[in-house]
């Protein structure tokens, strides 16, 4: 048998060898010094990855999350109650006449001859419900190995992905949540990143102009298989991850797929929502 | 309830200690609750936790952090776990992921230092230890500084490999990656690994 390479000994070192071809290069090591040589100075760097057992034994750590969950700080943090809820519970007899009575003016006011006559030629001006989602966009791109390529239907579960957001020249929208909701429900972030279990921090600054923007980082996150919609959030105020988690848990409740989570229930922002496959065979890695 | 009566099982057996238990058992002991049976469980489970979250960060304090975040998660987010026996892939999985998201926010809080940089400049962490101790720190050091030239991809899986002894079944398992793709890592891995100890070395 001819001499080894050194890419040879690490497929060894891999698995990736055959059990014919393993044990031919075995047998050869016995035989050839060199050989030998190149193998055991692999195996040295890869023992060297190797630790005292008490390396990262940590007793205080381990106190310290012990003492954290016995007063009680590691336990989920409360859901935030809609405002709507509020509505919902206890005043929603109230609605009721008053929409009885907006109605009844409404109809008076359109119905009203007089008013007809009165708006021959005129077009009302600012008073159409604004609709924000209109203004924004989010542009998903994964890291592929020529650079950046735009994300159309389908992702592999490791792929690192970025953006970039339209947040159109007039709009008064200056904070942007990007995250994705998976099949099972769980949410994974990407801005603002979420690594604090104690924080909920808050949606990210974004700029408004005509030509998209990009955000700096690319984040990867071990998503399921299966379905999951990203989402971009665009807000007035920053909101906090927490209290669109929890709507976002609330509406995937009520949706039970992600197909159907087209929009999170949120106020007065505008969204864009992208559905994906998350497959695991775009990762086309030699074997 | 399916975990109520495996409970009961676990508790008529009357094993010595919490320690005996399998992870799966003591899991379920979590989810009703029991803070006995997590400290069992992460004390069996922390230097592994620690471990991958040093090397894959390079940062001692930083995996420090990593370990409590998932420990703490665990805790919260005990009610999801299903007994499979495959507790220790899913610890790992979590351990990775919150990595990558620690990496992530690493960068983009300081872009302009580099890694190498940060680790070459990492302070010793207790100067009162006995010297041998110091000198293996300071190997480790150089080690995780040389991990640090590792693409994050290849380097979970040299850690699992070849610093935690995870079969190549297991880190699939628990990278969520086909074996094949594992394989390539982990020879992709090797490959980066030995130019930057050579580099080292040379330099």
């Amino acid at each position: 048998m001819k001499c080894v390479d050194s890419s040879e000994v690490m497929r060894l070192f891999a698995g990736k060898l055959s059990v014919e071809r393993a044990e031919l290069v075995n047998t050869h090591f016995d035989h050839c010094d060199q050989c030998a040589v190149l193998r055991d100075e692999i195996g040295a760097m890869t023992s060297r990855l190797q630790h005292d057992p008490d390396e990262f034994k940590d007793e205080a750590a381990a106190l310290e999350v012990m003492t954290l969950i016995r007063m009680g700080k590691a336990e989920k943090p409360e859901v935030v109650p809609s405002r709507f809820l509020f509505w919902k519970s206890w005043q929603t007899w109230l609605l009721v006449p008053a929409t009885a009575a907006a109605t009844a003016v409404l109809m008076m006011v359109l119905w009203s001859p007089t008013k007809q006559d009165a708006t021959d030629g005129f077009q009302a001006r600012g008073a159409e419900t604004i609709n924000l989602n209109a203004w924004v966009s989010l542009q998903v791109f994964r890291a592929g190995k020529n650079g950046y390529e735009p994300v159309r239907d389908v992702i592999a579960a490791d792929d690192a992905l970025a953006f970039s957001y339209l947040n159109r020249s007039d709009s008064q929208l200056r904070y942007l949540a990007v995250f994705a909701v998976d099949n099972q429900g769980e949410v994974f972030w990407y801005y603002p990143p979420n690594v604090d279990a104690g924080n909920s921090p808050g949606s990210v600054s974004v700029q408004s102009g005509a030509q998209p923007i990009e955000l700096p980082e690319q984040v990867a996150h071990h998503l399921r298989i299966g379905l999951l919609r990203i989402f971009g959030v665009f807000s007035k105020d920053p909101l906090s991850v927490q209290f669109i988690e929890a709507q976002a848990g609330r509406d995937f409740v009520t949706s039970q797929t992600v197909e159907r989570m087209t929009r999170v229930s949120l106020p007065d922002v505008g969204q864009y929502s992208l559905l994906l496959r998350v497959e695991n065979e775009m990762d086309r890695e030699p074997n | 309830m399916t975990e109520s009566v495996s409970i009961h099982l676990v508790e008529t057996r009357a094993p010595k200690t919490l320690g005996d238990l399998s992870d799966d058992d003591l899991m379920l002991l979590v989810k009703a609750d029991r803070r006995d049976a997590f400290e069992a469980l992460m004390r069996r489970h922390q230097p592994l936790v620690f471990g991958i979250a040093t090397r894959f960060l390079g940062d001692r304090a930083l995996g420090r952090d990593v370990m409590q975040d998932v420990f703490l998660s665990l805790w919260r987010e005990r009610g999801r776990y299903k007994a499979s026996g495959r507790f220790r892939s899913y610890l790992v999985s979590m351990t990775l992921h919150r990595c990558h998201m620690v990496s992530r926010n690493r960068k983009s809080q300081d872009r302009r230092v580099s890694a190498l940089a940060r680790a070459q400049e990492e302070t010793p962490h207790n100067e009162r230890l006995p010297i041998d101790v110091v000198v293996e720190q300071e190997r480790s050091r150089g080690l995780r500084r040389m991990l640090l030239g590792v693409p994050e991809h290849h380097r979970q899986v040299l850690i699992l490999r070849f610093a935690e002894d995870l079969g190549l079944e297991e880190i699939a398992e628990a990278t969520s990656l086909p074996l094949g793709t594992v394989k390539s890592h982990l020879f992709r891995g090797l490959k980066t690994l030995r130019k930057v100890v050579q580099k080292e070395s040379s330099s």
